[in-house]
């Protein structure tokens, strides 16, 4: 990694410059900086086009020269990419507990996807040139990946389903982390793609019943979808008569601020409540002073609590999850296709990010199709 | 050799870039890009057809409107007319037309179609509708009247006698307005919320004596009765004027302070106005003509996706959220060296080809009277200590 040793010693270089230097350094450093890297680390460059932002709270689609891969990466014609909505729309807009408070631009978003290999690096023996594969992508094609960030896909399994494999593998972890056991009932507060997730892997966990919640009726359909929730409500509907007891596991999928004094209220004693995925400022409750029933856990569930290795029983490893969320795919346990509800060419990027930006509520499952953008082999 | 500088950033503020990387854009590009009218013929058309106009008043701006008469392709100088002796034989002597000596005498002759009237503010409305009542068509100066009611009066002899009537707001034209017009058009601000005009300039005591030049000198242009305000009615009209061609939004009320500070005048050198336009859109206006420092000229339009500035008139930068015409997003694109064509020469031209295309011509007395209401509407907030509604246009479809 010799071309990031360079960049690491330039950032600290740059502080010693006044600001036009600095300015025309960065420029010259944007132009130079693929060049320079291939030649400094034997690698190719690659034509690719790419949903990035270049500034904040504005994206955009266009081509680029990119570097190839590594000794352990592998080159993957991308044919499907998911947004992640929650994450996406918090880091666009800077909103707190995005993975970076306020990205730096140009940043490149997206981490789910899947594709086709096209190269493979020298160390790589898990792939091969042909191989379907899904995982960590970014929204581009052809796109770079770390060998172990990628997972097979099963034959039987569409691409654009397998395309939500890093997005079950975060819904998976955090049913994991609530250690659902049958007929314990589920209340799962948020709609979005996660929440979504959540109905489906918690029915499959033997949950029952599971209850989706959301603002509005907008997303009923899916949440009620194949393998879906067996009730929805919206927040307003939600009164004595609905909570009864309180809900055996709660889990708070909005990825809205202070949600956590609300979705405690809703456990029964005892119970736990689960803050799946990137809680965005999650709040705070008096134990035995607010709504809370007593004796309630609270369980953070991000993905980056996840084991390297060493798997047990409450937490699998990343690629154990990985190949459990294909294999549901292949043995028609879980169903996606219905959660897609906006399939967009990536040079609508700008448009898509709009909407995004503005919280339109009819948004579940974006899919960035590139096959109008594939290479030719 | 390290350079060690002032500017070094303190370890663990953000490093994170806070402008917009800013590109110019050469004229080539916006010529290749934008098809506007400087790219493409002028159309003429044969003398027998061209549109005769008598130019009454040949002080600063009447001389440069008459060179820009005979600029105009479909348009001729047929006659002058001033009541400065002195002036009207210059006149006659750079256009070698006849002089006319009274008004009158220039309305009786028949190779007379229209006329152009550059005169004190309180002289456009007699000599308008006297035009109007003998059947030629008024290209007027701005603004259209001293007061709204004189613009009243004008509107309605001009629609009565069933001549055109259009005022020089020229600025319409200019090529940074024309292009601002399209990117609103083509959503790249998204919608409009905020609008800013700025003008500082100085205008010093041999001005107020004597115009630029002095060539027709008077001191109307001191006098509230004469003028009907100072810089506000004189100069930020252009810019009240294509900031509604521009955004198509026109103002619902307004707010006002002014003064005079710095000059022997009646009329006032600084004034602020605040703004709100129907869409709910606000704005303000800042303009003083006793700013001693470089003179400054700005507008700034901004919307929900992006923001775009018109400087010195003919100069335009711009920032959107939206790609537009294969510019990336999320960057500020500078236009800095716009041709400058003669402006008030295309004028004249639009007009005279919409009269013998017998097709609605562009700047109309609609507009000229919006202009002179919002104007109107300012100056009488300040006057009254209140918030003025600006009173709407009364007939839709008039000329």
């Amino acid at each position: 990694m010799r071309h990031q040793q360079l960049k690491e010693t330039l950032k600290k270089l740059k502080h010693y410059f006044p600001p036009v230097l600095r300015r025309l350094g960065v420029q010259t450093w944007r132009i130079l900086e693929v060049p320079l890297a291939a030649a400094l680390e034997r690698r190719s460059i690659i034509d690719a086009h790419r949903v990035f932002w270049p500034a904040a709270e504005v994206a955009d689609f266009d081509r680029f020269k990119i570097l190839g891969p590594t000794a352990d990466e592998v080159l993957v014609e991308v044919a499907f990419t998911v947004m992640s909505p929650g994450t996406e729309r918090a880091q666009l807009l800077g909103l707190p507990g995005a993975y970076e408070h306020i990205p730096g631009v140009p940043y490149y978003p997206g981490y789910s996807g899947s594709g086709e290999i096209i190269a493979v690096g020298k160390r790589v023996t898990e792939f091969q040139v042909g191989d379907r594969v899904a995982g960590r992508i970014q929204h581009g094609s052809p796109a770079v990946v770390q060998e172990r960030f990628l997972f097979r896909v099963p034959d039987g399994v569409a691409l654009e389903e397998a395309a939500f494999t890093e997005l079950g593998i975060i819904g998976l972890q955090g049913i994991r982390k609530a250690r659902i056991r049958p007929g314990e009932s589920i209340l799962v507060l948020g709609q979005g793609l996660i929440g979504q997730l959540a109905n489906r892997l918690g029915h499959l966990d033997g949950g029952a019943p599971v209850v989706a919640v959301a603002r509005s009726k907008a997303k009923a359909p899916e949440a009620l979808g194949k393998g879906g929730a067996d009730r929805f409500l919206t927040v307003e509907e939600m009164n004595r008569e609905s909570v009864g007891e309180g809900f055996d596991v709660v889990i708070e999928a909005t990825g809205a601020r202070n949600t956590l004094p609300f979705a405690s209220s809703l456990a029964r004693a005892g119970g736990r409540v689960v803050g799946l995925g990137t809680p965005r400022g999650w709040g705070s409750i008096n134990l035995g002073q607010d709504d809370s029933r007593p004796g309630i856990t609270v369980i953070g569930a991000h993905i980056s609590g996840m084991p390297q290795e060493d798997q047990s029983d409450g937490l699998w490893t990343y690629r154990g999850e990985g190949q459990l969320f294909l294999d549901l795919l292949a043995r028609g346990k879980l169903f996606l296709d219905d959660l897609v509800t906006h399939r967009v060419d990536p040079s609508q990027a700008g448009e898509i990010y709009e909407s995004l930006k503005a919280g339109d509520s009819r948004m579940i499952g974006v899919v960035f199709d590139w096959s109008d953008y594939a290479s030719d082999k | 050799m390290l350079l060690i500088s002032d500017h070094r950033t303190p370890k663990g503020l953000a490093m994170k870039q806070t402008t917009s990387p800013s590109f110019r854009l050469s004229r080539r590009w916006f010529t290749w890009k934008i098809d506007f009218e400087e790219g493409t013929p002028i159309r003429t058309l044969p003398p027998e057809k061209r549109l005769r106009v008598g130019v009454v008043g040949g002080g600063d701006i009447g001389l440069r409107n008459a060179n820009s008469v005979r600029a105009a392709p479909a348009a001729v100088v047929s006659a002058v007319c001033d009541i400065n002796p002195a002036v009207l034989t210059d006149l006659a002597r750079r256009f070698k037309v006849p002089a006319m000596p009274g008004y009158e005498r220039l309305l009786a002759r028949a190779d007379v179609d229209a006329v152009l009237i550059s005169v004190p503010h309180i002289l456009h409305a007699p000599l308008a509708i006297q035009a109007a009542q003998t059947g030629k068509h008024v290209l007027l100066e701005k603004p259209l009247g001293l007061h709204l009611q004189d613009a009243t009066r004008i509107v309605e002899a001009c629609h009565e006698a069933g001549v055109r009537l259009t005022v020089n707001f020229s600025f319409r034209y200019r090529l940074a307005v024309e292009l601002a017009r399209q990117l609103i058009h083509d959503g790249v601000l998204g919608e409009i919320c905020g609008m800013q005009i700025r003008l500082f300039q100085f205008k010093g005591a041999s001005y107020w004596a004597g115009g630029y030049t002095a060539r027709a000198a008077g001191d109307w242009r001191a006098s509230k009765e004469k003028a009907g305000g100072g810089i506000l009615i004189n100069t930020v009209c252009h810019a009240i004027d294509y900031l509604r061609y521009c955004t198509g939004l026109e103002v619902t009320r307004t707010f006002s302070e002014y003064g005079t500070f710095a000059s022997s005048v009646e009329v006032e050198d600084v004034i602020v106005v605040t703004s709100q336009y129907d869409n709910g859109a606000v704005g303000s206006i800042t303009a003083s003509s006793c700013w001693r420092a470089t003179p400054s000229d700005e507008v700034c339009i901004w919307g929900t996706h992006g923001a775009l500035k018109i400087e010195e008139n003919n100069k335009l930068s711009f920032w959107s959220a939206r790609r537009w015409r294969g510019l990336s997003p999320g960057k500020e694109y500078h236009l800095n060296k716009l041709a400058e064509i003669d402006y008030t020469a295309k004028w004249v031209q639009r007009f005279a080809m919409a009269i013998a295309d017998a097709e609605p011509h562009e700047i109309t007395g609609k507009d000229g009277w919006i202009n002179n209401a919002v104007i109107e509407a300012a100056y009488r907030s300040r006057d009254q200590g209140q918030v003025v509604e600006v009173e709407p246009f009364p007939w839709e479809g008039a000329a």
